[in-house]
């Protein structure tokens, strides 16, 4: 069973392998001559500016929220769709595969439009 | 067997059409003509409430669809008739009281899903589907539990509920999943001969034990009851009265479908271990009870001591059926309606002398004789004290418990605590008629006098001329009985 | 043979071992770290170690929705509620674990009754579900096969709590036009009924 996973974890092996490799030999190989400019924070050439922890925008959350759920439809739409066009063509279900599937999406649709008219999708308000 | 009669699942759809509507019409109606949305739901659920009805068949056994995932018989059928009553009182209870809400026309709908997991529990028969409508009652009643967000308590309790909720929900999940590891199945009936079928395994009993304990948790069963003061406390008043009785029910629900259908094999065992809880609970409920000031923290103790005699009739119904399941579907109507209207008075001597601790009661028969004397009856009810519903519905518990034969002593617990919430009941009805007179009550909404008339008419009426319900409550349990 | 097994399942023990290891390792490392947000990439540590589990177990449908869903998505939910409130109140969260002993007392009393519970039983061979031959071994159609046809009454449950909770969620976490964000944490005076 684990054998099918072979070539993944001579993958993660590789690549973990790789990136050790590369820090050990940096330090095995670089003079040591610390100062203050070099340990400095580096960002994009620029002083930082106040702490790490910026600020952050209450709005995020909610987008993230309604994301969740979305995220988690779209998980349940995949094995659907997998195996809709077997299931209708094979057994005697016909257009009931669509139709349950098309409930489900009804239903979360409505919470789009939820959030949506209740403003929660936009940025500013 | 698939989908074979959607006429079955009609108080489903209905219910889910009318959540769905009152969430969509609260989107585009103006703000001024939202107080539509609870007539809406109302008239909803008493159209819920007569599909439900409708169904009613005493000579129908249980008609199994979706794939065996749901059940149709007269069990699931009463407590859906039950869950609509449930929502459409506290519907009216709380017109009123959250005019001023942020998030108003959430509420309704949300409310309409709670009931929606209840209903779906009621008639679920197989653990997934179990698992699915007991989330969708937990995590909304959360919310619900923390809809006054100005105000901390509200949230404490929010907080706490999930907190409690949530562990007790994994617990549960974790059971189900030993059992069908053990079982192969998630349908009860396969478990349920299944493992009645081999030898009683110690995970099984391990199981059963980890599915009791999150079902414990959801019922407030000592010794799994430390959230409930709290969260009784700190939600919004008509919450709380929703929380104490819907939910609860719907434990209870499960906990008798579960029981009866998975573990007969292992019917003694559990019996003992429901017994000894059931006794814990009443005695934690009532003695707690005592002490207690404020009014909707009495009542969380007095629910949990209400959760204890139940539980009497749920390890009655393990060995006789055809007395301890009706005991409990009549109890629990009885306290639908004793609560809802102590919970209903309470909210309005709440609004007029701005307090919920009991003394806010004193001097009542002075001001409002007519008030006084229903917070009365439905106190004397709360006791099991005749001529009303909680005394018949306490005589038929604990006569199921006598029957039993093994289970009789619960009885005697019964009677015994049943003594010592005389004391704390009949405290509130000794300020209510001889504490110094206050202020008669100003304003009686409209809503909120329905639910203390039907309150007070349904309580007489039961203690007085119990033998309908009962009938009814008797076929319902028909179920089981063969077994 | 080691533990009694074969040598061709060593590959798979060991690799067992390690994802359990790492599971066992990210849960203890969340609930031991004292800083919140250190607790969280534990968290998503203890996640990755289950996903390994499920491909362990060949449940590749399950392994995708525990990295896209539990490990991505709702880790970067709790990470986000982390920093917002971490703003809101201008200090890092602590974690103060009270109750040590009692908690791994519990822990342990579980743990042993699982354990014995686990060992004691005689498991009798069972057949698992019913898999209709044209799916047979593809896990994802089988899936959506059950999805559509056994289950179809928890999938359609599904919807309605995910639209439930979506709803209840925005209700509790939005702010109203002008509202104060820590306001709920004001002190306030007796609650209004």
């Amino acid at each position: 069973m684990a054998l099918e996973y072979g070539p993944v974890a001579v993958l993660l092996t590789f690549g973990v392998a790789l990136g050790v490799a590369a820090m050990v030999t940096a330090w095995l190989l670089r003079p040591s001559d610390p100062y203050a400019a070099k340990q400095a924070v580096y960002e994009c050439g620029m002083e930082p500016i106040g702490p790490a922890w910026s600020q952050f925008y209450a709005r995020y959350y909610l987008i993230a929220l309604v994301f969740v759920v979305f995220d988690v439809e779209a998980i349940f739409l995949f094995p659907w769709a997998a195996v809709f066009k077997q299931l209708s063509a094979a057994t005697a279900m016909g257009a009931v595969p669509l139709v349950e599937v098309a409930v489900f999406i009804v239903i979360l649709l409505i919470g789009l439009a939820y959030a949506w008219r209740k403003g929660d999708l936009e940025w500013t308000r | 067997m698939p989908v074979t009669n959607l006429q079955l699942f009609l108080p489903e759809l209905l219910l889910t059409g009318l959540a769905l509507a009152v969430l969509l019409l609260d989107l585009w109606l103006p703000r001024a003509r939202r107080s539509v949305l609870p007539v809406l739901s109302v008239i909803g659920l008493l159209l819920v409430g007569l599909a439900a009805a409708s169904l009613w068949d005493p000579q129908r056994g249980p008609v199994y669809d979706f794939w065996n995932s749901y059940v149709t018989d007269n069990f699931a059928i009463f407590l859906k008739v039950f869950f609509a009553a449930v929502g459409g009182l506290v519907v009216l209870l709380s017109t009123d009281f959250l005019r001023d809400v942020r998030a108003y026309g959430e509420y309704w709908s949300l409310l309409l899903f709670v009931l929606l997991g209840m209903v779906l529990l009621a008639g679920a028969n197989d653990l997934i589907t179990i698992y699915l409508a007991f989330e969708l009652v937990s995590l909304v009643s959360y919310v619900l539990a923390g809809y006054r967000r100005e105000d901390p308590k509200s949230n404490e309790a929010a907080l706490k509920y999930f907190l409690y909720g949530a562990s007790a929900s994994g617990v549960m999940i974790y059971g189900m999943s030993l059992l069908y590891g053990l079982g192969g199945s998630t349908n009860l009936q396969v478990l349920g001969e299944r493992l009645a079928s081999g030898e009683v395994t110690p995970l099984g009993a391990l199981a059963l034990m980890l599915v009791l304990t999150g079902l414990g948790y959801k019922v407030a069963m000592a010794p799994f009851q430390a959230w409930c003061p709290d969260v009784y406390e700190g939600a919004p008043t008509p919450v709380t009265a929703f929380l104490s009785v819907g939910p609860k029910a719907a434990g209870f629900a499960v906990l008798i479908r579960f029981a009866l259908s998975v573990f007969p094999s292992l019917l003694p065992q559990w019996q003992v271990v429901v017994a000894i809880l059931a006794t814990l609970t009443m005695f934690v409920g009532n003695l707690l009870a005592i002490r207690q000031q404020n009014l909707k923290r009495l009542l969380a103790y007095s629910s949990i001591a209400h959760a204890g005699y139940l539980l009497i009739g749920v390890v009655a119904a393990g060995s006789q059926a055809g007395w301890g399941l009706p005991a409990v579907l009549f109890y629990l109507v009885a306290y639908l309606l004793m609560n809802l209207g102590a919970f209903a008075l309470l909210l309005l001597v709440a609004r007029t002398r701005g307090t919920e601790e009991i003394s806010g009661f004193s001097g009542l028969a002075q001001g409002a004789p007519f008030a006084a004397a229903t917070m009365l009856i439905l106190l004397l009810s709360l006791t099991g004290i005749p001529p009303t519903g909680g005394f018949v519905g306490k005589f038929y518990l604990f006569a199921a418990a006598i029957e039993s034969g093994t289970w009789w002593w619960l009885a005697l617990v019964g009677i015994i605590n049943s003594a010592i919430s005389l004391y704390y009941y009949m405290n509130i009805a000794r300020l209510m008629y001889f504490g110094q007179p206050a202020p008669e009550l100003v304003k009686r909404p409209a809503g909120l006098s329905v639910v203390v008339w039907v309150a007070l008419i349904g309580t007489l009426g039961l203690g007085l001329v119990p033998e309908p319900l009962m009938a009814l409550a008797r076929q319902a349990g028909m179920l089981f009985v063969g077994r | 043979m080691l533990f009694g097994l074969p040598y061709t399942n060593y590959v798979e023990y060991l690799a067992f071992l390690s994802v359990a290891g790492l599971t066992l390792l990210g849960g203890l490392g969340t609930i031991v770290a004292r800083r919140v947000f250190p607790a969280c990439l534990w968290l998503l540590v203890c996640l990755g170690g289950v996903a390994g589990l499920y491909a362990l177990l060949a449940g590749h449908l399950l392994m995708a929705v525990q990295i896209l869903v539990y490990a991505g998505a709702i880790t970067v939910l709790i990470i986000f509620a982390v920093m917002l409130l971490q703003r809101h109140t201008g200090r890092i969260i602590m974690a103060e674990n009270q109750h040590l002993i009692g908690g791994v007392l519990a822990a342990g009393f579980m743990a042993t009754l699982i354990l014995v519970g686990i060992f004691t039983t005689r498991y009798q061979p069972l057949a698992f579900g019913d898999t209709p031959a044209t799916f047979a071994g593809d896990n994802v159609k089988l899936i959506g096969h059950l999805l559509l046809t056994k289950y179809l009454l928890p999938f359609e449950v599904v919807s309605v709590v995910l639209l439930a909770s979506m709803i209840g969620a925005l209700v509790l976490a939005r702010q109203e036009p002008g509202e104060n964000p820590g306001a709920a944490e004001a002190p306030e005076a007796e609650s209004q009924p």
